[in-house]
């Protein structure tokens, strides 16, 4: 009369993660049985296509997404605000777990760090452990590697052109300095192949600047309706008309050498977005 | 006497300036922080909760000086005044033209237009309380600027 027990074995469905066991698919309720087990407080959604679950948790602040893919497949994701493209592929070339991309939600650029796993060669309930404890490390590293180098404090006396240059210079850019009747430097740069120029105007302000041809108006608008930081304008001049791109830098109330260091390198970001902008604009 | 000099040259050392300090220089703007720059502005600002966790909104100044500062999780800040009306296109682009730190911008949602004139500090490079405060009146300058602008653009 042993049988029954035995029966009942046969017959318990095979909710949580043996051990020692090796899946090659796990279903939805699998999954939710482990993040119970982990106590994983998650929101379930369902993607437009069919199999396709997503799983929304926070982890410590971070705001994470498990997606599985018809059980052969796990994602997890991490949004992080959007950084300039060099500074993305730096990471990739030196993280072995992760990767990080730039995407688009709704009319934000967003970086999102992913890391995936595939089930279908086999898995076990540790391999599963770990790959939620690995992505969490790789998260709190991307953090800190998005906050970028330690502060700069110390407040620049004057910002002049010799305070300008070695800063131009530590970002790797090749210029060309000119300084016009009115006293007013320009230092001359490339970036995505387009022709990018600096203004220092005394030391109170500066001013980047990049031309290209022209947008329609509406065009203009549309981008300053969804860009924050730089003003796109257009201008009509003897020769031919132009647009802009253009950002102000305002050093009077005291400034570090790390602002304008930022200031630089958003602008030239701005470049490469305002470039595939105006390349799918009529 | 040398005990006596020595407390001459300790007292003196006591009363003298300390050396200024450099100031703080910070790269996400708390809340906290923000609403101590506005009152030491004296503005009186109603303070409500943005569109998503970790975004305030705070708004202030009479109707036709409406004003909002919007807080973006300390990454960065939004000012905008908005103009319930539009402008052609150009005129936007005149004004575009020769502004320095604001911009404006047409705005048409179903049958409405509106200009939203507005200014973003970025704060992730560092910023310090003077930059910030700068950013509030030079914002609060350049609006009535525009303002000024209009009623030009209008005759």
């Amino acid at each position: 009369m042993r049988l029954p027990w035995i029966l009942l074995l046969l017959l318990c469905p095979a909710v949580s993660l043996g051990q020692d066991k090796v899946y090659h698919s796990l279903t939805t309720e699998q999954i939710e049985a482990f993040l119970a087990r982990e106590k994983i407080e998650f929101k379930k959604t369902k993607d437009r296509k069919e199999n396709h679950f997503y799983y929304d948790f926070k982890r410590e602040t971070f705001a994470m997404r498990l997606s599985w893919f018809d059980g052969k497949d796990l994602l997890l994701d991490c949004v992080f605000r959007a950084m300039p493209v060099e500074q993305v592929n730096h990471w990739n070339v030196g993280a072995r777990f992760s990767r990080a991309n730039l995407q688009k939600e709704k009319n934000t650029e967003i970086t999102v760090l992913e890391y995936a796993l595939d089930l279908v060669g086999g898995v076990t309930d540790g391999t599963v452990k770990q790959f939620f404890v690995r992505f969490e490390q790789e998260v709190r590293a991307f953090d800190q590697f998005a906050a970028g180098p330690p502060l700069d404090t110390a407040i620049l006396p004057q910002v002049d052109d010799e305070r300008l240059e070695p800063i131009l210079k530590g970002l790797g850019i090749e210029f060309q300095k000119k300084t016009n009747a009115k006293g007013v430097t320009a230092f001359e740069f490339e970036v995505h192949k387009t022709k990018v120029k600096l203004y220092n105007y005394g030391g109170k302000e500066l001013m980047l600047d990049s031309l290209y041809k022209p947008l329609s108006l509406e065009a203009a608008n549309k981008y300053n309706l969804n860009r924050k930081f730089v003003r796109v304008v257009n201008y009509k001049s003897d020769s031919s008309d132009f647009t802009a791109l253009e950002a102000n830098f305002d050093c009077t109330p005291g400034v570090t050498a790390g602002m304008i260091r930022h200031f630089v390198l958003a602008y030239t970001e701005d470049v490469r977005h305002f470039g595939e902008f105006q390349a799918k604009t009529k | 006497m040398n005990r006596c000099l020595c407390t001459l040259a300790l007292t003196l050392l006591s009363i003298a300036p300390a050396p200024a300090q450099e100031p703080k220089v910070y790269n996400r703007v708390e809340a906290a922080r923000l609403e101590k720059i506005l009152a030491d502005l004296k503005i009186d600002a109603k303070k409500s909760p943005g569109k998503k966790e970790g975004i305030f909104e705070y708004e202030y100044g009479a109707d036709a000086e409406r004003t909002k500062l919007i807080n973006y999780e300390g990454f960065d800040l939004w000012l905008e005044h908005v103009v319930p009306e539009g402008l052609p296109l150009e005129a936007v682009n005149r004004w575009n033209a020769r502004a320095r730190y604001s911009r404006a911008v047409l705005v048409k949602q179903e049958d409405k237009a509106s200009l939203s004139f507005e200014s973003q500090l970025d704060c992730i490079g560092g910023v310090t309380d003077a930059v910030v405060r700068q950013f509030v009146q030079r914002f609060d300058t350049e609006r009535r600027e525009f303002a000024e602008f209009l009623k030009q653009e209008k005759k």
